[in-house]
């Protein structure tokens, strides 16, 4: 929690909610979740492992967030996870590896 | 013409009954004939707050299963003569009532009254399909809280399925002195949120609690609590009219009596 809302609490309940009832919109809808979780597989596969059944989808902040475990051994470290959002999607398309390991984000944890 | 209003929230205890209560009894007060209809079976607390809990003979389950015609099952209001009540049954459960059931007798009923009044129980389960199957439009009752209003954009998700477009918002329990002090959502924030059309806005008042003790809607004294609900329900008749906020009204000129005071 940001300090800022640490004297309008109200603020802060807003846009929590705003962003809960994002998610909660599309939560609601299981295939809409299965066909970002195919799409995000199949555009992936090329580069690292990783099983359809282990993306996990969030909305917050009128942003889709995927986090994408790694498995197998196309990727060294079994912590390693991608930040995949819609805005970065763009990227997945390059073909060449410098240019997809700047455009990715990888946290190493 | 008839108007079936189901009011409902989602969440348990922000005040449906109470609102049903007065909603009821301030369009009596207004001259409309109305009956008031409690489907949360199992839980009746409507005769309670009207304070009519003494009255009652037979029940919704005894008109839907035919032991009685719906006109020996209305208690008449103690105030108003154009007020009624279909109680609810409250040893049965909610699967005793199919919403074809509840269509097929309001549709009996409607012919001889303005406003059909329909307190709907908490969830989004049986209790809640009965209660909107026949409705025509929708009063959704929140209060400024993360929990309540998650809820209530649920429900109105669920209505817009369910094919009733005609929803209004009443944003209940507002603390004036925790919105001024950036700790509680105003009703401006729960409307931004939920994207529905203000009926109006209800303090968390004392008036309400101590007209609940005594079995008569607020509606009927002279509390600003009152006249919020009685602005309600001229809303609710024209639809036309603004909604109005009768309880920050009453702070500004609090405070410009203080500052001339200081002078």
């Amino acid at each position: 929690m940001n300090s800022i809302y640490l004297y309008n609490t109200s603020s802060y309940a807003k846009e929590r909610l705003m962003s809960i009832l994002v998610s909660d919109r599309i939560g609601c809808n299981p295939e809409f979740l299965g066909e970002v979780r195919t799409t995000i597989k199949q555009k992936l596969d090329r580069y690292v492992d990783i099983k359809e059944s282990d993306i996990d989808i969030q909305v917050k902040e009128k942003m889709l967030i995927a986090y994408v475990p790694l498995v197998g051994q196309k990727y060294k470290s079994q912590n390693t996870q991608f930040i995949y959002t819609s805005t970065e999607q763009e990227a997945v398309n390059y073909e060449s590896n410098e240019k997809r390991s700047a455009e990715l984000k990888t946290i190493q944890s | 013409m008839c108007e079936v209003i189901v009011v409902t929230s989602g969440k348990g205890g922000v005040g449906k009954t109470t609102t049903s209560a007065n909603i009821g009894t301030g369009l009596a007060s207004l001259g409309k004939r109305v009956v008031m209809i409690d489907t949360d079976i199992g839980l009746r607390n409507l005769d309670v707050v009207l304070g009519l809990e003494n009255r009652i003979v037979y029940n919704l389950i005894d008109v839907i299963e035919g032991n009685c015609r719906y006109k020996q099952a209305l208690i008449k209001s103690r105030n108003y003569n154009n007020l009624y009540l279909l109680p609810c049954a409250q040893t049965r459960d909610k699967s005793a009532v199919s919403p074809e059931q509840i269509i097929k007798l309001i549709d009996e009923i409607r012919e001889e009254y303005d406003y059909i009044i329909i307190d709907c129980p908490a969830g989004i389960e049986q209790g809640f399909k009965n209660a909107i199957a026949a409705a025509d439009r929708a009063v959704i009752v929140t209060t400024p809280e993360v929990s309540a209003i998650r809820d209530a954009d649920r429900i109105i998700g669920l209505l817009e399925a369910y094919g009733i477009e005609r929803q209004h918002l009443i944003v209940n329990r507002v603390r004036y002195d925790m919105v001024k002090k950036g700790n509680m959502m105003s009703a401006d924030d729960v409307v931004d949120i939920l994207a529905v059309d203000l009926l109006g806005v209800i303090a968390d008042d004392e008036d309400i609690v101590i007209s609940t003790n005594k079995g008569e809607p607020v509606v009927t004294g002279n509390s600003k609590s009152g006249q919020a609900y009685m602005s309600i329900c001229r809303k609710i008749i024209d639809d036309t009219l603004e909604a109005e906020d009768l309880y920050s009204v009453k702070n500004r000129s609090i405070r410009s009596l203080f500052r001339r005071k200081r002078a």
